[in-house]
């Protein structure tokens, strides 16, 4: 027993790391990494505040922002009025725009793919959360600094 | 700052090592979070982060920042390996290994983001990887040599046993226990430095870039440089008091039985 204790000591020092070198290979395996997986084309379906304000104890209802709302936070960033991004494997992001026209950016994401660089004409940069990637949509937040509201909340389906 | 080991160790060559490592560390965690958007000093945020990925199945997330925080684990689990191994034969080279080893990550990081790096997510990952293995091997050896009292890399037990002092010091029989108030100084002069390395970070990443990397390497060359020359300043010292000593015996001797 002793002897078997002796033995089993190194081998499990030995065996350590190889067995969490294992590990890593088998969950980076089980899924697409976030730069691969934003490839596509994607629609925005939603403008809405993460959170809202409460009035007499009760949350007011309309977390949706309206148009013209939109067009003023908007206004000032990047994506402004886009309807639809494509985004391109080698890092150039198209946002087509409801009046027919497109722009074309620069992406990246960041950290371990939450945070989304979009770069024009390396002229402006912004940074926006990337909460949520999966097979049918994406969620991106930003930060609005205007009018106190906090937190924008996009929603995006995947269409090609 | 290096060459002593454990119980040996003054306060001021606790506060000498404490001091500048956590300024490196600090640096190194600002100009990650900057460039990467990542922190690489601690990992507590990281062990939050991995529960999150987990519960929303995010497999790939979880995969890079399990390897993250193995990374960190493993370059505090080489420098204690090296430290140990080399330990009492060639102390200084074990206490100066890890951090030369530190040095190379650093240097390899800086190099690679001012000629390479085009901030695809895969080198965002490899970057932030070989940095969280620099701040392993640094925590690693300055826990080991310092007995455990000294960990520069994040502020969590620091903050909290500067809380717990300083609470004790609201009663007069601690104020006057020297250990607490030496203690006390070693807390504080690692939370400054950590505060300092990051903001002289922050404030010079805008015009130097991936420069940042090269000067925290130069920080802990200097720490090499430093404990070499003084041990050999200290080798020199003791050599000639031996000769000077030898000196007076051979002088005693030829005064108490002259030929």
């Amino acid at each position: 027993m002793t002897a078997l204790k002796k033995f089993s000591r190194p081998v499990l020092y030995v065996a350590f790391f190889p067995v969490c070198l294992a590990l890593f290979i088998l969950l980076i395996s089980q899924d697409k990494s976030p730069d691969r997986k934003i490839v596509g084309k994607w629609r925005e379906v939603s403008w809405e505040y993460e959170k809202v304000n409460r009035e007499n104890n009760q949350l007011l209802p309309d977390r949706k922002i309206h148009e013209h709302v939109r067009n003023e936070l908007a206004q000032d960033l990047i994506i402004h009025r886009a309807e639809t991004w494509e985004f391109l494997p080698n890092g150039k992001l198209l946002l087509h725009k409801d009046d027919g026209s497109t722009v074309r950016l620069d992406w990246k994401l960041k950290g371990r793919g939450h945070i989304l660089k979009l770069n024009y004409a390396d002229e402006k940069t912004e940074y926006y959360d990337l909460n949520k990637l999966w097979q049918e949509g994406m969620t991106l937040y930003f930060d609005v600094e205007i009018q106190a509201k906090g937190i924008v909340r996009m929603t995006f389906e995947k269409i090609t | 700052m290096l060459r002593k080991f454990n119980t040996n160790r003054t306060l001021a060559d606790n506060i000498k090592l404490g001091s500048l490592t956590a300024f490196v560390a600090g640096m190194v965690n600002v100009a990650s979070v900057m460039i990467f958007f990542a922190f690489t000093s601690n990992i507590t945020g990281h062990f939050a982060v991995l529960a999150e990925e987990i519960s929303k199945g995010n497999w790939y997330q979880v995969a890079i920042v399990f390897g993250w925080i193995l990374l960190f684990f493993t370059g505090s689990f080489t420098a204690n390996f090296i430290v140990t191994g080399l330990g009492n034969k060639r102390r200084q080279l074990a206490h100066a290994l890890p951090l030369a080893i530190e040095i190379l990550c650093l240097t390899g990081v800086g190099l690679y983001g001012q000629l390479w790096y085009g901030e695809t997510l895969t080198e965002t990952e490899w970057l932030l990887a070989v940095m969280l293995f620099a701040m392993g091997l640094q925590n690693g050896l300055t826990a080991s040599i310092s007995n455990f009292t000294v960990k520069t890399t994040h502020l969590t037990g620091t903050i909290t046993d500067l809380g717990i002092l300083f609470s004790m010091f609201t009663r007069a029989e601690y104020r006057k226990n020297r250990e607490l108030h030496n203690k006390a100084k070693l807390l504080l002069a690692i939370t400054c430095s950590y505060l300092a390395g990051g903001i002289i970070a922050g404030s010079v990443y805008l015009y130097l870039s991936f420069v940042v990397f090269y000067i925290v390497s130069a920080i802990l060359l200097f720490i090499i440089c430093y404990d070499h020359f003084k041990l050999r300043s200290m080798i020199r010292v003791r050599q000639k008091q031996t000769r000077e000593v030898h000196g007076r015996q051979v002088m005693y001797r030829d005064k108490a039985y002259p030929e």
